[in-house]
């Protein structure tokens, strides 16, 4: 028995050291997300779904002079539209008690909808099942939990994805939280894709049930929660014309409900949507690399004034 | 509880150190600890259904009890359909009520009558077929007298609630497992060892053959309309795959499991995918319930004897019933009946038992004729996976009949090529350790230590590094 254990012990040792030695690979080329859970917990902090993950770029803003430390914590709009899940997730990276600190509230009418049949059905919210939900702990290197529980790939990939970078691998996550995306830029690619795009989302168009109360009453929480600890800005990126009109279908007084939100807490809502033409886009509504600079220049401007 | 997660990766431990260390002087704490662990194991999933393993128990061993004390022929026989009966109104309710209920109102409304019946939204209960047809076989034996009924409750709940098998078999027989419920256990290195390492066999089908499949299984089955017929070829074979890694993975890691404790359990699958026609990979597949079905089904039906049409009667029975167990589903209907049509010329030709050993017993590699064979039995398998996998009759004849077109000389728009790779490394393995009850029984046992630890450490980081996300095993449906 002593024999059996001793050498039974032997082998998950090795296998643990194996597997930690693996996981600690995990960088930017994991996947879309790993890192941000990595990081340590941020004074400032950029929420919303892909479109500030790809569009915000903090090292722009601090370029321009916004030297609040931004940390890019946005992810997907199937992960992060405002609800519970992702209210715990910012309250869990956010580092309190810091009077110097700055953050970009990221809005878009979907992500104070619900696709559920009902709206206000917050248990069947999608974000449920996912990462941000089962993620506990949000600034941990390496991150096993989120690499066992939620990492939906194959673990060699944690391996081989570093040496794919920039040529399969379309995805570089930075240390601040910036999602680079690098996909073809040709008009023909970005044609197709944009067509694409529109067309999926006039799909998800008809299974949307409109505003979600629960979700409004969530972004409500994230303004509070993060007012007590510097100033907010709710921001708006822009996207282009097609998708602008599924928004305004989806909820024609998005700006409306903004500017009231606005109103109510203080805070300035910046919406860039009438400057949208100025700027290119991947598929329709995320900011090719280029935009993303030239935006986040932009924004980096007003927020400054 | 998944044996491929971490809260099983956490349970085997504790419950072994407390079986072999706490418990080791008494049988009886240890065969209570096995009913608590098991009851654990299984409440771990829903506990709310564990009161139907103990209802079962109960009404088994109170039936086994009054078989002893009575000697009427006639009584015994009413005390037998009495647990056939509960056992299979039970397996009938959970499993098969909506089925019938929505085939009558179907079938009334064919013939310009509509009924009122409601469907209920039952859950089916983990493991209900397997652990039913084990009590059942108990008190079947019992009542045949090829068994003495035990009056320890304790040891026969541990019987029926044995956490490794309990919920995906092997189907045990009584007459083999029960009695090592009364045996004195003693902690043996060798077989500890090869219980792990039969566990690692399974393991790796499962997470790296089963669960990578899966994926590919899933976006061909359900976008099959836009495939062309050689993908759809690709994602049926895949299926294939993934359903024996699946099913003779769990089965691996349950009596993999059980050598741990000093138990021994019956192989369940012996390489059926090396078999040169269906009557053998039927030998081979899913053996316990095969020979369940065989001992208290095409047995007392006549079995092989009487009439030519009597055979083929039982032969019918015997594969619409099994499966029939699988699923309250027609596609499984249409399964059992497709298998029974492959098994008919065999039947007829008298070839059912031909092969009855292993295939290329005395050398390495097959002769060309054993190949071809091979070969086509597992295209005739593979073809009857479409209706096992398919959600529906519509959906499995579409499939099937998408087939059959020259898209099949294309190459396949799905080519995962790593997992052809693994699929190939698979086959290499099993086919070298054939002769064997399971792949890697005593492969390498001749090399020194360092070399086969360190074939171990790579099956296991090939497991760690490419296996597919964790998924439950197919056959906890059933």
């Amino acid at each position: 028995m002593k024999l059996f254990l001793r050498q039974s012990g032997a082998f998950i040792l090795l296998f643990g050291i194996s597997c930690y030695v693996v996981f600690s690979m995990a960088d930017g080329t994991t996947d879309a997300f790993y890192l941000k859970f990595t990081t340590s917990r941020q004074t400032s902090l950029i929420v919303g779904s892909s479109r500030a993950a790809q569009g915000v770029i903090p090292s722009i803003l601090e370029a321009e002079g916004l030297d609040y430390g931004l940390y890019n914590y946005g992810f997907t709009i199937a992960h992060t539209a405002y609800g519970k899940a992702y209210y715990e997730s910012i309250e869990k990276k956010l580092k309190k008690k810091e009077n110097h600190a700055m953050f970009l509230v990221c809005v878009n009418p979907w992500t104070i909808s619900s696709m559920t049949e009902n709206p206000e059905d917050s248990l069947n919210f999608r974000e449920h099942g996912s990462f941000i939900k089962n993620t506990h702990f949000v600034n941990m290197k390496p991150n096993i939990e989120y690499l066992i529980e939620s990492y939906d790939r194959l673990n060699i990939d944690i391996i081989t994805n570093k040496s794919r970078k920039g040529d399969y691998q379309t995805f570089f996550t930075h240390d601040n939280g910036w999602l680079e995306v690098t996909i073809e830029s040709d008009m023909i690619s970005t044609k197709e894709r944009t067509l694409n795009k529109i067309k999926s989302y006039k799909e998800k168009l008809k299974k949307y049930s409109g505003i979600s109360q629960n979700r409004l009453r969530y972004l409500k929480k994230t303004i509070e929660l993060l007012k007590n600890h510097g100033q907010v800005f709710l921001v708006r990126l822009p996207v282009n014309d097609d998708m602008l009109y599924l928004e305004d279908k989806l909820m024609p007084d998005f700006n409306m409900k903004m500017d009231t939100l606005s109103q109510y807490y203080q805070i300035q809502y910046f919406n860039a949507m009438p400057f949208r033409k100025q700027y290119n886009y991947t598929d329709g509504h995320h900011l090719d690399i280029a935009s993303g600079k030239a935006f986040s220049k932009y924004l980096a401007k007003q927020l400054k004034n | 509880m998944l044996f491929n997660s971490i809260d099983f990766a956490i349970f085997l431990p504790i419950v072994f150190v407390l079986y072999w260390f706490v418990f080791k002087k008494n049988m009886k704490l240890q065969n209570a600890l096995i009913v608590v662990s098991s009851y654990v194991f299984y409440g771990w999933w829903d506990y709310r259904f564990l009161a139907l393993i103990m209802f079962s128990t109960f009404i088994d061993y109170t039936v086994g009890q009054q078989l002893r004390k009575t000697k009427h022929q006639s009584k015994r026989k009413s005390l037998l359909w009495f647990s056939v009966l509960v056992n299979i109104g039970l397996l009938g309710f959970f499993k098969y009520y909506n089925f019938f209920i929505d085939n009558f109102t179907t079938a009334f409304s064919f013939l310009g009558s509509e009924i009122q019946a409601n469907s209920l939204n039952i859950i089916l209960p983990v493991g209900i077929s397997f652990y039913t047809f084990q009590t059942l076989s108990y008190t079947i034996d019992v009542y045949k007298r090829k068994l003495e009924p035990t009056k320890d409750i304790l040891a026969f709940a541990a019987f029926v609630s044995f956490f490794p098998q309990l919920v995906a078999g092997p189907i045990e027989r009584a007459t083999n497992l029960l009695p090592q419920f009364f045996k004195k256990r003693q902690f043996n290195y060798s077989q500890a060892v090869d219980g792990l390492r039969q566990i690692l066999w399974g393991l790796f089908k499962k997470i790296v053959i089963a669960d990578n499949c899966a994926f590919f299984v899933n976006t061909i089955f359900d976008g099959y309309s836009n495939y062309s017929a050689s993908t759809l070829l690709l994602g049926a074979m895949f299926f294939a795959f993934q359903i024996y890694g699946d099913f003779s993975g769990y089965s691996d890691i349950a009596i993999g499991t059980s050598k741990l404790f000093g138990f021994n359990l019956k192989q369940n699958f012996a390489f059926p995918y090396f078999s040169r026609n269906i009557g053998e990979f039927w030998r081979r597949w899913h053996i316990s319930l095969s020979t369940w079905f065989r001992d208290y089904v095409y047995v007392p039906l006549g079995g092989s004897k009487g009439s030519k049409w009597n055979q083929i009667r039982n032969v019918f029975i015997i594969f619409l019933i099994s499966g029939f167990w699988h699923g309250a589903n027609w596609t499984f209907i249409v399964w059992g009946f497709l298998n029974a049509l492959y098994f008919l010329p065999l039947l007829l030709l008298n070839k059912n038992r031909k092969y009855t050993n292993v295939v290329a017993e005395h050398s390495f590699l097959p002769s060309i004729k054993e190949t071809g064979m091979m070969l086509i039995t597992f295209l005739l398998t593979t073809l009857g996976w479409i209706f096992f996998r398919s959600e529906n009759i519509t959906h499995a004849l579409d499939y099937v009949s998408r087939l059959f077109n020259f898209s099949m000389f294309s190459i396949p728009q799905v080519r995962p090529t790593f997992l052809i790779i693994l699929i190939g490394l698979f086959l290499i393995i099993e086919w070298c350790g054939r002769r064997q009850l399971y792949a890697i029984e005593i492969l390498w046992l001749k090399h020194p230590k360092v070399l086969r630890w360190f074939i171990y450490y790579v099956i296991v980081m090939v497991i760690f590094l490419y296996g597919g996300k964790e998924q439950e095993f197919i056959y906890f449906q059933f």
